[in-house]
């Protein structure tokens, strides 16, 4: 029974924490709300200055009680704003922190980045570093970022990587985040595309390096796909051949998104591979390169096993002209539902053909 | 009363006491951990990342699964405020489950449906498809018309039809935030290991859509039953979700917010037809099929995404709020009796070793151990038994540590960026934290208790009543609004 009442005290005394909790937040809501009110206030004036510093209207050394008193409001608002106006900005607020009432920060960042023990405040750094130094100073730690324990620290190192075209970081991110089991490959797709165009030669030239990792090939093509790189067509068309399954189906991919109809062959040839994967992607990019030489070989791809082929068939077909058109009407007498079926849905997508009545199962 | 019957008496009541001291206990340390691993979520989220998600044509596309019996008061407001949704490729799959209004009818003349031939690899028994639309203005928008067949059937026939790789269910009463989608795929594409995901759900009826029908305002319910369930929503839906997440013991995600991968759905046997609510018992099975392929070496998550993305409509009358509360009860009853042999069982982790006994012992049982506590309170009271002090305390005790957690849970939310910007609003949260232990506990118990009755008794499966009221816009509001052309409706139901 003492348990009892301690407990019963123990309990009263919480609740009358949490009654004096409540009245004093209902009590400082107003205050708080006008201090969240006045911190945005601030964070709009900082705005303004740094648009005005842009503009030519403020000199830079108006930041540098800034960078004392809003350090990383600072620093986040300068990645925004280069964010949002591009890169001649960035380069330009850069200039803020190489001053000399403002160049500590860069350094504090720079120890963060290899020092802090919390892979956050790590993350956050190799985010900010390209809005706040120029790349001789940030491109070292971040190229050392990459093989951080941590992998969304490698992974905002990478992206900052990208960000400043550091063209001589595309083999270690191909290396150390061509993880397909633990991290989704679409994303370092998009990191090496970021790189640009100036990626090309290196991601070629690995795609030849007898030593490359199937996986890093998997996102070389991908990205060179992506850049829409006929130069690459050639290397691209013998890696559809590999004996890795993943490799082909990013060939076939890349080749449509290039969009030269110089791979058109290769992926022809391609449509009898024995991944049903690989056939779909095919069947895809031939619609892309609207290849009609590839007539044939898409309506052969109406009767294939796999639904994806002959869906993708069909809608290649369609993207052909007439002549797909044709060939997918044609196909309502042909011997296989399937080929029937998959052809009458695609026109009727398009709104080319109106349904009779019911649901093919 | 002689000594023995006063002994049992005491140890009775003895052991509801801990029973409340251990239930509130835990949900309170869930709140906490809730806290933190919100303040987590958003100390994760790199900069400018979702706007890459929502740039990048390499984002996986998604198929939104609506199920929809007799919701033509919502449907078309619904389906509106899906298609605006900011994200680079998804498809809307409404399912008609045998609608006996106008449902379908709306939809064809809203968006201009026309009949269409799909074809596709049938992985389910549904009830039969009567005919399948696409609109003419929307080519994302499929509706699929089948016989009833209740939701978990009306979701299967959806994801038959589904053409991405990435499902998404949600309920036809629901409005999702605009970037709903992106905060929701954020965990599968930077984690491999995810299968599936919820978020934070929350009351719709505060809520305020502009013309195109994106969510403008979202304040709390004006009416008081709303407004508890909205605080019951950030108790239990929101901050213990998260805490039971953190720790892989997230039994419920709601089926008005649930994202998971196709091949997995297929791989689970789709949702089970059997089942009173097939949310609770798809969770529960995908929890079984993360353990069951561990050790074959597949590691697999079920994400939480802290961020609020959808408001569903909530009761707003005694007879609602009872038949949605029986519904869920006898969903959870009776799923976890189905998987009764994952209680304390170590190959299932700790949904096995904490989750499905702490459901059963603190969501099922505790309606019935609360019914126990009034009836020993009047056996009490009508013998003039000498036991008031330990009875008083019994009481005192369940009102505070409830009061408690509901009152924190509110406290947390103003520490957040979700805070209420009216402090006037605040005080009618906190208001409801404090007064829902006088009549809306009490009427909420007593569902749950019919809810047992209805399942063990009466085997009821169906969901029985329920309300919906529409989503006006702006324009629908002020009698302005101008639906399509040839819409034969008038504004009333769009």
């Amino acid at each position: 029974m003492n348990l009892f009442l301690l407990i019963a005290k123990a309990l009263v005394i919480l609740f009358g924490i949490v009654v004096a909790l409540s009245v004093w937040v209902v009590l400082f809501n107003p205050r708080a709300m006008r201090r969240e009110a006045s911190a945005k206030r601030g964070r709009m004036a900082l705005r303004e200055s740094l648009l005005g510093y842009l503009r030519g209207e403020i000199h830079v050394s108006a930041f540098s009680t800034a960078a004392r008193d809003k350090e990383p409001l600072l620093i986040g608002l300068v990645a925004q704003i280069a964010e949002e106006l591009g890169e001649s900005a960035r380069r330009k607020l850069i200039y803020i922190f190489e001053t000399s009432g403002t160049h500590h920060l860069v350094q504090k960042e720079l120890t963060k980045i290899s020092q802090s023990r919390s892979w956050q405040q790590r993350q956050r750094t190799a985010t900010y570093l390209p809005y706040i130094a120029i790349n001789s100073v940030i491109i070292p730690p971040l190229l050392r970022a990459l093989e951080d324990k941590v992998l969304m620290v490698r992974f905002s190192a990478a992206h900052s990587l990208s960000k400043i075209k550091a063209t001589e970081a595309i083999v270690p991110i191909l290396e150390k985040l061509a993880l397909p089991a633990r991290w989704p490959i679409e994303r370092t797709i998009e990191i090496l595309n970021e790189m640009g165009s100036d990626a090309i030669d290196t991601m070629l030239q690995y795609l030849t390096f007898p030593g490359a990792k199937p996986d890093g090939k998997v996102y070389a093509i991908s990205a060179l796909g992506m850049q829409h790189t006929p130069k690459a067509i050639p290397l691209i068309i013998t890696h559809l051949t590999s004996s890795n399954e993943e490799i082909r189906i990013h060939c076939a991919r890349a080749l449509g998104n290039i969009g030269s109809l110089e791979a058109a062959l290769a992926l022809c040839e391609a449509m009898h591979d024995s991944q049903w994967e690989v056939r779909a992607a095919c069947a895809r990019s031939l619609g892309l390169l609207k290849a009609k030489s590839a007539l044939p070989f898409l309506v052969s791809g109406l009767g294939d096993p796999a639904w994806w082929v002959r869906y993708n068939s069909a809608d290649s077909l369609a993207e052909l002209g007439d002549e797909g058109l044709n060939a997918l009407k044609e196909a309502f007498t042909h011997d296989d539902k399937f080929a029937r079926d998959i052809s009458r849905q695609v026109l009727q997508e398009r709104n080319l053909m109106i349904s009779g009545q019911g649901v093919t199962q | 009363m002689n000594a023995d019957m006063m002994v049992v008496l005491n140890i009775i009541i003895t052991l509801i006491f801990i029973y409340y001291v251990v239930m509130h206990g835990i949900y309170f340390l869930l709140i906490l951990i809730g806290a933190f691993g919100q303040k987590r979520y958003h100390q994760g989220i790199q900069f400018h990342e979702f706007k890459r998600i929502s740039e990048s044509s390499l984002t996986p596309p998604v198929s939104i699964v609506i199920a929809a019996y007799n919701e033509e008061k919502v449907i078309v407001n619904t389906v509106r405020n899906v298609l605006q949704l900011h994200y680079p490729q998804f498809e809307v799959i409404v399912v008609n489950d045998g609608s006996e209004d106008n449902t379908v009818q709306l939809l064809i003349d809203y968006f201009k449906m026309k009949p269409i031939d799909k074809v596709f690899k049938k992985h389910f028994e549904t009830k039969p498809v009567r005919a399948v639309y696409q609109s003419a203005n929307h080519p994302n928008l499929i509706v699929v018309d089948k016989e009833n067949g209740h939701r978990a059937d009306a979701n299967n026939a959806g994801v038959d039809y589904a053409r991405y790789p990435i499902i998404a269910q949600i309920d036809a009463d629901c409005l999702l935030e605009q970037d709903a989608l992106i905060y929701m795929i954020r965990p599968f594409i930077y984690n491999r290991k995810v299968i599936a995901a919820t978020g934070i759900v929350r009351p719709a009826n505060g809520v305020e859509i502009d013309n195109s029908c994106k969510i403008v305002k979202r304040d709390p319910p004006e009416k008081w039953l709303p407004l508890f369930q909205y605080v019951e929503y950030l108790r239990a839906f929101q901050w213990s979700r998260i805490g039971l997440s953190s720790i892989n013991s997230m039994l419920s995600m709601s089926g008005a917010f649930t994202f998971i991968r196709k091949e997995v759905y297929f791989a689970l046997g789709g949702a089970n037809i059997d089942s009173v609510c097939d949310d609770f018992e798809l969770t529960v099975s995908l929890h079984r099929y993360i353990h069951e392929h561990k050790k074959k070496g597949a590691i697999m998550e079920i994400a939480f995404v802290p961020d609020p993305g959808c408001y569903t409509q909530v009761p707003e009358t005694l007879k609602a709020f009872w038949s949605q509360r029986n519904w869920w009860q006898r969903a959870i009853l009776q799923s976890l009796w189905w998987n009764r042999d994952m209680a304390f069982n170590p190959r299932y982790g700790m949904a096995g070793m904490f989750a499905v006994p702490f459901f059963f012992i603190f969501e099922v049982i505790s309606a019935l151990v609360e019914l126990l506590a009034y009836i020993i309170a009047i056996v009490v009271l009508v013998f003039r038994i000498d036991t008031p002090s330990l009875l008083m305390l019994q009481f005192i005790f369940g009102f505070l540590l409830g009061t408690l957690v509901s009152v924190c849970a509110v406290l947390l939310q103003a520490t957040t960026r979700m805070r209420q910007e009216k402090t006037g609003t605040l005080i009618r949260l906190l208001l409801a934290g404090f007064l829902e232990n006088f009549g809306y506990h009490q009427f909420h118990i007593y569902s749950r208790l019919t809810g047992i009755y209805d399942l063990l008794f009466k085997g009821k499966i169906a969901y029985g009543y329920r309300e919906r009221t529409t989503y006006k816009t702006q324009d629908e509001k002020e009698g302005t609004a101008s639906p399509p052309d040839d819409f034969p409706y008038g504004r009333d139901l769009v």
